[in-house]
């Protein structure tokens, strides 16, 4: 559905992008994650035809986004960051001018506003002006905008920011159900979000792509993926040293917690070492209190990824 | 083009100017400089002979300099300014819209509301000769040449507020910058009583708003100056939509 190359976007001397390459299939829900100002919007700008790369191309659903845009931009919904509405308007006044003007015609305009502002949850303010609504309703008449012509592809810039937890829920859960019939590309910055929502994630920062897959792929991967964290009463130079005669170890650090020892081990390529931890204390008859493995959550790889003076 | 898109567009124009009270605060205000200055001129011819007719008062006087130099650049400044600032340029321009639709349509619902704002005045010489129970010589000819005449200058200076307004994103600035340029060119006529030499001067006499209304208002119309007009007009236009072309090459 995307295919984008080498995509580069300079301004005024500053890279946004430093040539990002990516690609999403029909049906895939991907999240493109990154922390503030990593090329995020820059680079759903370029997709939805807003502004051009400096280098690089895009072509959507088979078209060209620059030589043939028209054809682009009625392929797609747009949600940009700052959702786009005239406060003066109605909500229904509003959604009835964007599908005519995004090409739905005759009664089916009718048909699909009173559809979105059902999907959207918005039936209870249709008739009331855009500037008295609070903010989560107006996230929702952007996104019941960006999908009112039933476009072939999402692309919505921070659908959730600035709602409350609720209202975050409900937006995830309709994206998730228009991730049947539509292809979805959204950014955040918010993790949980795209753990729940998305079928792939792309990472970037400072204007590349740093990684690239399935949420679950990439928490596997992680350094500290297999990390175990063990409670011993024993002293912390004994248990250290019984701890690092383990093969699969790499590190292990210790501190004192209360008169108990906590251990937090890791192993070199990921494997699971609880078995062997508790051999090991076991063998030595300390008592052992607790002996969890830490599960890896997409934060750790964003922060990984994505953090300034990493090693 | 499709002249569909530009409906479409020029219609959500429309219904936000008239659904905010931009269009009848200034409407009101217009009307009552119109019908102050309409007093005023027939006031002058009670009391004094004129070669004047009451027309020719009420054209060349200040109702024209009130529109054009003041209420023009306000019914303009907010056209892309606002829409730059609030974030729906992005918004409209991902739409699949032509950028000549967008500035044709936002023309149109411009000069839309200029023409609303004149209608009423159409009622002043009607309404003078009820009044006054004369019979007045009021010519229809010049009466609607000078109207003509209303329309081109209105053309013109809401093709300059337009593109004043594509250039920023702030309100005043693009208010300031119509004001200029509409000043500079519609006194621009007023520098031939300056001792200028030679064929400067005949430039300024050509292009000068005054001329082209005192000539209309007495119902003396040639091609040149409605040409002269237009084809300012067209430019202004080409330029706006240029501006708004820039963002795909500006970085």
């Amino acid at each position: 559905m995307i295919v984008a190359e080498d995509l580069v976007k300079r301004f005024a001397g500053v890279h946004a992008l430093r040539g990002i390459s990516f690609h999403v299939r029909k049906g895939e829900i991907v999240g493109f994650l990154g922390p503030n100002g990593a090329g995020k919007t820059t680079t759903m700008r370029i997709l939805a035809g807003y502004m051009p790369p400096t280098s690089g191309r895009v072509r959507i659903a088979g078209f060209d986004v620059f030589s043939h845009s028209l054809d682009v931009r009625r392929r797609i919904g747009y949600m940009p960051e700052v959702v786009p509405l005239y406060p003066e308007l109605r909500v229904r006044e509003f959604l009835a001018y964007r599908a005519q003007l995004k090409g739905v015609r005759g009664t089916a305009v009718r048909q699909r506003v009173s559809e979105v502002c059902e999907l959207c949850g918005l039936e209870d303010v249709a008739g009331k002006i855009i500037g008295t609504l609070s903010k989560g309703f107006r996230q929702r008449v952007g996104l019941a905008d960006s999908m009112v012509h039933d476009p072939e592809l999402l692309i919505l810039d921070e659908p959730t920011i600035g709602l409350d937890p609720n209202q975050i829920r409900q937006v995830r859960e309709l994206i998730r159900s228009l991730g049947r019939r539509h292809t979805i590309l959204l950014s955040t910055h918010i993790l949980p979000e795209v753990e729940m929502t998305c079928s792939r994630v792309l990472i970037i920062n400072k204007g590349r792509i740093e990684a690239s897959d399935s949420p679950e792929n990439l928490t596997r991967k992680l350094h500290n993926g297999g990390a175990v964290r063990a409670v011993v009463r024993a002293p912390a130079e004994e248990l250290s040293a019984a701890l690092k005669t383990l093969a699969q170890i790499e590190e292990v650090t210790i501190r004192d917690e209360a008169g108990w020892s906590v251990a937090e081990i890791f192993s070199k390529r990921g494997e699971d070492l609880r078995e062997a931890v508790h051999a090991a204390i076991a063998a030595k008859g300390w008592p052992l209190r607790e002996l969890t493995r830490h599960r890896a959550t997409l934060e750790d790889v964003f922060v990984e990824l994505t953090h300034e003076d990493r090693t | 083009m499709s002249i569909r898109t530009t409906a479409i567009q020029y219609r959500r124009e429309i219904l936000s100017l008239f659904v905010s009270p931009i269009a009848y605060v200034v409407g009101f205000c217009f009307l009552v400089v119109a019908g102050w200055a309409f007093y005023v001129s027939v006031h002058i011819l009670n009391h004094e002979a004129s070669q004047w007719t009451v027309t020719e008062f009420f054209f060349n006087g200040f109702p024209i300099w009130f529109a054009q130099v003041v209420v023009m650049p306000v019914l303009t400044m907010r056209i892309f300014a606002e829409e730059y600032a609030q974030g729906t340029f992005e918004g409209l321009m991902t739409a699949p819209v032509r950028d000549w639709e967008v500035v044709l349509a936002k023309y149109f619902a411009v000069l839309t509301l200029y023409a609303a704002i004149w209608l009423p005045t159409l009622l002043f010489l009607p309404t003078f000769r009820l009044v006054s129970l004369s019979n007045v010589p009021l010519a229809a000819g010049p009466t609607w040449c000078s109207y003509l005449m209303v329309l081109l200058m209105g053309l013109l200076f809401a093709s300059f507020g337009l593109l004043a307004s594509a250039l920023t994103r702030n309100q005043i600035i693009a208010a300031i910058l119509s004001f200029s340029m509409t000043v500079l060119f519609f006194f621009a006529g007023l520098f031939i009583f300056l001792d200028i030499p030679g064929p400067f001067r005949e430039v300024l006499y050509h292009i000068s708003v005054f001329d082209h209304m005192e000539k209309f208002s007495r119902g003396l119309v040639t091609t040149k100056v409605p040409v002269f007009y237009l084809s300012l007009t067209a430019l202004m236009l080409f330029a706006t939509k240029c501006v708004l072309e820039s963002r795909r090459w500006r970085t």
